[in-house]
């Protein structure tokens, strides 16, 4: 199993976003997610939680939110993400209860349990499972 | 001429023009008055930037569930 994937990265691109694989008990969605060094927390949106089967009123850890989000209600839900051939990997997301929010792999945790290159030279970002 | 009947000439302007107008709007305005309709507007920040709290929490939620794995 590989450790160490490289994502074409277009100059023309506003942001960084990757494709991934998010699974929970029986379903996955694919999904494009943001790579935001600057979110503290992976954030989920509503609609993607709901399309995984997640129910809401099962969540019981409160997560407190700031910006915009400070205004929704977010919980604590762990979500399998797959990347690409990666071996998939558990990781906690912040599941607000909107939806019109990008899906974002932040700090906690997905920036500790992965290694990112942003090599804007090459127009490639370089993720490395440690 | 009445605002009604500039409105359609300013919205057929070009985009430089409209800034050049703009520009010429905002001079006339006082910098008071200018603060309070740019105060009034609101710019989606997604990113979660400084939830330390929720971190924290998610953090404590990721603890446990690894002592309650080494447990099973």
């Amino acid at each position: 199993m590989p450790s160490r994937v490289e994502f074409p990265f277009s100059d023309d691109e506003a942001l960084p976003t990757i494709p991934i694989i998010l699974s929970y008990a029986d379903s996955s969605v694919s999904a494009n997610a943001l790579l935001d060094t600057g979110s503290t927390v992976n954030l989920l949106p509503y609609d993607i939680g709901l399309q995984l089967g997640a129910i809401w009123e099962e969540q019981t850890v409160r997560l407190p939110l700031a910006g915009n989000l400070a205004k929704v209600e977010a919980r604590g839900l762990f979500v399998y993400v797959k990347i690409r051939n990666l071996e998939p990997v558990r990781l906690a997301f912040a599941w607000t209860q909107a939806s019109q929010v990008p899906l974002i792999l932040g700090q906690t945790n997905f920036f500790r349990e992965f290694d990112v290159c942003f090599q804007q030279s090459q127009s490639t970002v370089e993720i490395t499972r440690f | 001429m009445s605002l009604v009947e500039l409105i359609p000439l300013v919205v057929n302007l070009n985009q430089l023009d409209k800034l050049s107008l703009f520009k010429l709007l905002a001079a006339q305005i006082p910098d008071a008055e200018i603060q309070v309709i740019f105060s009034a507007s609101e710019y989606p920040v997604w990113s979660p930037y400084d939830a330390t709290e929720a971190a924290n929490i998610l953090m404590q939620m990721i603890q446990d569930d690894r002592e309650a794995s080494t447990l099973a």
